[in-house]
């Protein structure tokens, strides 16, 4: 049985840039000296913190149990010393508070136990162990997968999707753990559909990633479809790709349970399958470090909580002309003013882009000629939203109602900014005014 | 003649048109309190809104309705307040003429940079990605606060540092709403003297970040109990101090509008030389001072050497 992917309207055609890093294998990077594990590495309230200054950890111990229902634990990546408890900046520009651990080079585990037959154990205890071990969506949006394998009673999923698509260009951590690891995702699956009692799960990989397609083919054989998706970027985006493979569509506003359906990141599912079978929790993810800046990219197999310099410093380092940093990819990633920052859960992919990369990038006026309209993934109005925020009418976008149906629903995949002949930031005009009514809704409640 | 038609026509028209106007004006005559008129009159039509009502007479009328237990007029202050209270007959509310002060002297010399922002440069913008400053409390100099300002009182000069004009501001409290990292502050109109830092970072942050940070060392309490230190930043809480007491700054983060404006404070070169001169001069003053007053102990320790 296979699925005809559909394709959804809009969408671009950036340069995917992929062939950097897409061969290369990926390699463990030794533990650093010093870790910085966040305690907010996940959506929702951060981390409490259970560890003090001068304690002794090891690698996988719990130093941060969930702070809520939506919350995810963290451990340590690595054994060593606790050496500060404290604000450090976060991949994200903000402040946020963080244990640094500096590490003692035994790398000595202190794993869950492992659970033995595990699909024939209570989905509840699988649920448990599964939050037990951290694991938050890989993908980006780092959501917290215990919640996602607990769907609300009223809206029963009847079909789970794993998200191979990785259509952000240059990265390639995804990519190389379907190629490396298709049997541990094949495993993960298995527990998935335990779990959820779900009957069918399909995966969703873009048609540049052959290999991947093949392998995951082979590991999974009847305990889930392949599906090759058409190269468009945003294809890896949740709705999208839920269009692609089942033909629903998720309204605005609504998460995907609302038509029945939930999606992992292929890297969560190999995360479970970690979990349960092996005890390990969510201390280690694979990261692309790759651009026109870096000397020798690739991907990387990096504690969380590394900092990025000693990604780079492991990497060649960055190259002379090197001359911005972005974390995650080149579409939805984020600048970063420092690489003292640490790699953390939902971070992806590391790109530096040297100087002849870099285009001119003032902007001008709106010129209406509505290609933003036609690439909008969405099918929403980019130009005139952009228009009203970039002169400050946000009393008319609440009053057009465009702030619930428009500005609320988009997810900021970029597109409308890469189409722009005019160079528009639109994007971040958007990213600005969902800031605005965060801080409107602070200063009222 | 025919143009007599349409005049008479139209004298017809208007004279019909008045006279219902005139008795409709009557029949559907609203009686309006006479006070918010006179309140509308002494009021400072500024319109800035910061009352929290739609423009003045929208506030006169919500005094009148609540005879006066609304929020004073910030623009107004203590005047408006003894007119407004005459009208009503209640008691003078009890306010201060306020104005704003940005709590920032990092000019692109003396604070440090974290990264350069592309794109949208505005403050909003850039609040998103974290500042530009090294510093996450200073001014980021997109001038936001300028824009939203109903009497374009503050304009961000060459060091990148917004700077309110205090004879311009009428204390509306617009852009202290708009700042994003809370830089701006509302401030007595008659305090002269201001701590021109906004940090709550610890001490070791703050001097990687700025060299004019307060690093809330408590030199300056020490010379005058009208500083406050709380949350790693002093704060200048009373009218006016002696204008020695600023030279105890090690970081010449405390200016004295007696002294110096806050325009020049921060970006006149002449100023800060000024100031150099005064402060060292008051450092050796007070040496002196302290040598003067220390028992001479040379006799002392001469006598007690075996």
């Amino acid at each position: 049985m296979t699925t005809q992917a559909n394709p959804f309207p809009g969408g671009i055609h950036p340069a995917y840039r992929k062939d950097l890093t897409s061969g290369c294998e990926s390699q463990p990077m030794p533990v650093p000296k010093l870790l910085v594990i966040p305690l907010s590495q996940h959506l929702g309230a951060p981390a409490k913190v259970l560890v003090k200054k001068g304690d002794a950890v090891k690698a996988g111990q719990l130093i941060a149990e969930p702070g809520g229902f939506i919350s995810a634990a963290v451990h340590a990546s690595s054994s060593g010393k606790v050496t500060a408890i404290g604000p450090v900046e976060l991949p994200n520009g903000q402040m946020g508070d963080a244990v640094t651990i500096e590490t003692d080079g035994a790398h000595e585990w202190a794993r869950m136990e492992p659970i033995s037959d595990p699909l024939a154990a209570d989905p509840k205890v699988l649920v448990e162990r599964v939050k037990a071990a951290g694991i938050v969506g890989m993908g980006g949006a780092t959501f917290p997968t215990h919640v996602k394998l607990t769907p609300p009673a009223d809206s029963p999923v009847d079909w789970v999707l794993l998200n191979g698509a990785e259509c952000e260009p240059y990265l390639t951590a995804d990519h190389r753990v379907m190629v490396e690891r298709a049997e541990r995702i094949a495993q993960g699956v298995k527990l998935v559909r335990h779990v959820m009692g779900v009957s069918r799960v399909s995966v969703g990989i873009e048609g540049n990633k052959p290999d991947a397609i093949e392998a995951l083919r082979r590991a999974l054989g009847d305990a889930a479809e392949v599906v090759e998706l058409p190269v468009k970027y945003p294809q890896g985006s949740e709705k999208q790709l839920i269009y692609a493979i089942t033909g629903r569509r998720v309204p605005p506003k609504k998460l995907p349970s609302f038509v029945g359906v939930t999606v992992f990141n292929v890297a969560t599912v190999a995360a479970i399958a970690d979990a349960v079978i092996d005890g390990t929790p969510l201390v280690e993810r694979v990261v692309t470090v790759t651009g026109s800046g870096v000397n020798r990219p690739g991907n990387f197999r990096v504690p969380v909580g590394t900092r990025v310099t000693d990604l780079m410093e492991f990497a060649g380092g960055y190259r002379e002309d090197a001359a911005q940093l972005i974390l995650g990819g080149p579409m939805m990633g984020r600048a970063a003013a420092s690489d003292n920052v640490p790699i953390i859960k939902g971070v992806g992919g590391v790109l530096v882009l040297a100087t002849p990369d870099l285009k001119d990038l003032e902007y001008g006026a709106c010129i209406r000629c509505g290609r933003c309209l036609r690439a909008c993934p969405n099918a929403q109005n980019p130009m005139l939203l952009g228009q009203l925020i970039e002169k400050g009418l946000f009393s008319r976008i609440d009053e057009e109602k465009l702030r619930e149906l428009v500005l609320d629903d988009c997810f900021e995949c970029g597109s409308c900014t890469f189409v722009c002949p005019n160079r528009r930031p639109l994007v971040q005009f958007f990213q600005m005014a969902k800031g605005y009514y965060r801080s409107q809704q602070k200063r009222k409640g | 003649m025919s143009i007599l038609i349409p005049i008479l026509v139209l004298t017809g028209v208007g004279v019909v048109a008045g006279v219902a106007l005139a008795y409709f004006s009557r029949v559907f005559y609203v009686p309006e309190d006479p006070r918010v008129d006179r309140l509308e009159e002494i009021l400072p039509g500024a319109n800035c809104g910061a009352c929290g009502f739609a423009g003045c007479r929208d506030y006169a009328k919500g005094l009148v309705a609540k005879n006066g237990d609304v929020p004073p007029c910030p623009v107004g202050g203590k005047a408006t307040a003894e007119k407004v209270a005459a009208i009503l007959g209640v008691a003078v509310a009890d306010v201060e003429d306020q104005v704003a002060l940005v709590r920032c002297a990092g000019t692109r010399e003396r604070a440090a940079a974290r990264g350069t922002m592309v794109g949208v440069r505005d403050c909003a913008g850039a609040a998103l990605l974290g500042s530009p400053k090294a510093c996450r409390f200073g001014c980021m100099g997109f001038g936001d606060c300028g824009t939203v300002c109903p009497t374009k009182a503050i304009t961000v000069y060459a060091g990148g540092v917004a700077v309110v004009d205090a004879d311009l501001c009428i204390g509306c409290g617009l852009c202290v709403a708009k700042c994003p990292i809370d830089c701006i502050q509302m401030v007595p109109k008659s305090r002269r003297v201001h701590v021109l830092c906004n940090s709550r970072d610890p001490a070791l942050v703050t001097r990687a970040a700025c060299k004019v940070g307060c690093i809330a060392c408590n030199l300056c309490t020490k010379k005058d109990a009208a500083f406050v230190v709380a949350s790693n930043v002093a704060t200048f809480t009373g009218a006016s101090c002696d204008p020695e007491a600023c030279y105890a700054c090690p970081n010449d983060v405390i200016v004295h509008t007696d002294r110096y404006g806050v325009l020049a404070f921060i970006e006149s070169a002449e100023a800060r030389a000024d100031y150099e001169a005064e402060k060292t001069e008051f450092k050796e003053k007070e040496k002196a001072a302290r040598a003067a007053a220390r028992p001479a102990r040379e006799p002392k320790n001469a006598g007690e050497q075996p």
